[in-house]
């Protein structure tokens, strides 16, 4: 579960990127987060991986209060997280297998046990075929499969994605769609910030619509 | 744990194959740094231990008033008998020429010298080196009947001993030097490594990498780097050395300068680890400040 309480984030500058948030996602819920550039989507999900601390407020995952998290302990939050960016934010120089790999280096695991993790996950997104192939030489749908392999790979409780069908065709953006709702439906919480509003009519969910920092609508539509 | 251990030693190794591939001038520098303090040591040890070696008093010297043979029998029977006189021997002004002309085989010359120019002595060996004990000899033999002057050359010990104290201040500022430039060459070098790396180090950070599993392997790269360094650093220092001294330094009748111990190898390069360990801390560290989130470029 993700909860916000009163949360306010502000820039250097006095530049306040949300202000007095209050948000309650459920386990297994499925949520768009809507508004224009510079609404403060992607500072939400920041705040949700720890990548960002709140001026005020309170925030708390899976019933961790992120205000008296160690940093140590971050590493941790985020190994319960899958985060999917736009722009994929993947290793162009590695092959398909490796960039997911990324995701199961940190348990120290080895080529061969992480193969039996890999492969059914790059098949479930479609990727299978094309495992040693080199990212750079992928298409945009073709990368944002790949990053949400990786964002899939420890079995997240929540499931964060910025834009993902930004750079996507429509089709494309149907997989993806369909992928994370998938997700959503095997029990995990998918929060995705997103424009494309033909999307959230064809698979209607939860929006929390941001404006100027602050939470102007919250519900389906 | 030893699982752990070993991947991220090969991930070390791995990253030291990369700082060689891409930072290869560093490496380089490195080395000459190391080399640099292994010649610094040796020429300041030596130099230090020959003026120390200087400023030890083994003899005391006794210079007669006049050169008269019998008075010298009669003061040496009188030094002999002096407390912590362990020998005495008396040189006339024939022997002293002939000690002065074997202790200085270079002048040339010398020996051409009348033996009026050297004065008779009598040399005391004292049972101790002590200067307390060298200063009682010292006072009691100058009252004896005879005795013109007794010196150890306390003026020159204590001038030595402070040029030999200079000398070992010199080691101690040029190891500091030579300390903070091996860090600051592994501090960079490892920065550079960690930029390079910088995307990855952003994404391993997103999906949960604990601060161990980024610097560890780093940690290795820098123990590699530092090893190599010295090692390599060693061998030409001591492929360049053991011919000078031997080919052109000794036969110069310069014989003060010696291969360093096993225990400077040891602590030295032990020291040269521990600083790789510590700039590659210091490294990471810095760079993690530094180093934007994976959000923002």
């Amino acid at each position: 579960m993700v909860k916000f309480v009163n949360v306010g984030v502000s820039f250097t500058g006095g530049y306040q990127a949300l202000n007095n948030v209050n948000i309650e996602i459920k386990s297994g819920e499925f949520v768009y987060i809507i508004g224009k550039s510079g609404a403060g989507k992607s500072t939400l999900l920041r705040l949700i991986y720890a990548d960002l601390l709140p001026t005020r407020g309170v925030i708390s995952v899976e019933g961790r209060d992120l205000n008296l998290m160690k940093r140590i302990e971050v590493p941790f939050l985020r190994r319960q997280i899958g985060v999917v960016f736009q722009d994929y934010k993947l290793l162009e120089n590695l092959s398909v297998f490796d960039n997911v790999k990324l995701g199961l280096d940190i348990f120290y695991m080895k080529r061969s046990q992480a193969k039996e993790r890999i492969w059914p996950l790059l098949k479930r997104v479609g990727m299978f075929e094309k495992r040693d192939d080199i990212v750079k030489n992928l298409s945009g749908g073709e990368k944002q499969r790949v990053a949400i392999a990786r964002a899939l790979i420890n079995d997240p409780k929540i499931i964060l994605a910025d834009e993902p069908t930004g750079n996507l065709d429509m089709e494309n953006a149907e997989n993806i769609i369909s992928v994370l709702r998938e997700c959503s439906e095997s029990g995990a919480t998918v929060i995705m910030a997103t424009h494309d509003k033909i999307l959230r009519e064809q698979y209607p969910a939860r929006e929390i619509e941001l404006e100027k920092g602050k939470v102007i609508r919250d519900g389906v539509e | 744990m030893n699982s752990k251990l070993t991947y991220l030693f090969m991930r070390g190794l791995l990253r030291f194959a990369v700082i060689l591939r891409n930072n290869f001038l560093s490496f380089i520098t490195l080395i000459t740094v190391i080399f640099m303090y292994h010649i610094f040591w040796v020429a300041g040890t030596g130099t230090a231990g020959f003026l120390n070696h200087l400023s030890q008093a083994s003899t005391i010297r006794v210079y007669l008033a006049n050169n008269n043979d019998i008075i010298a029998e009669e003061v040496l029977k009188s030094i002999k008998i002096l407390d912590n006189v362990s020998e005495a021997k008396y040189y006339s002004q024939k022997d002293a020429k002939a000690y002065a002309v074997a202790n200085s085989p270079k002048t040339a010359g010398l020996k051409s010298f009348a033996e009026e120019f050297f004065p008779s002595f009598i040399e005391i060996v004292p049972q101790n080196t002590e200067t307390v004990t060298l200063d009682k000899i010292v006072d009691e033999a100058s009252h004896i009947s005879g005795v013109d002057e007794v010196s150890y050359g306390k003026e020159y010990m204590v001038k030595f001993q402070a040029i030999s104290g200079g000398a070992w201040l010199f080691i101690s500022l040029i190891s500091i030097l030579f300390a903070l430039s091996a860090v600051f060459v592994i501090y960079n070098t490892i920065k550079v490594s960690l930029y390079k790396f910088k995307d990855e180090i952003k994404l391993y950070s997103l999906v949960g990498a604990t601060r161990p599993f980024i610097s560890v392997p780093y940690l290795f790269g820098a123990l590699f780097l530092s090893i190599f360094a010295y090692i390599i650093s060693y061998a030409i220092f001591m492929l360049a050395f053991i011919p000078f001294n031997n080919n052109i330094l000794i036969p110069s009748g310069i014989n003060i300068y010696n291969i360093p111990s096993a225990l400077y190898f040891v602590i030295s390069s032990l020291v040269v680890c521990l600083i790789g360990v510590f700039a590659s801390q210091a490294s990471v560290v810095s760079f993690l400040k530094q180093v934007s989130s994976i959000n923002e470029d």
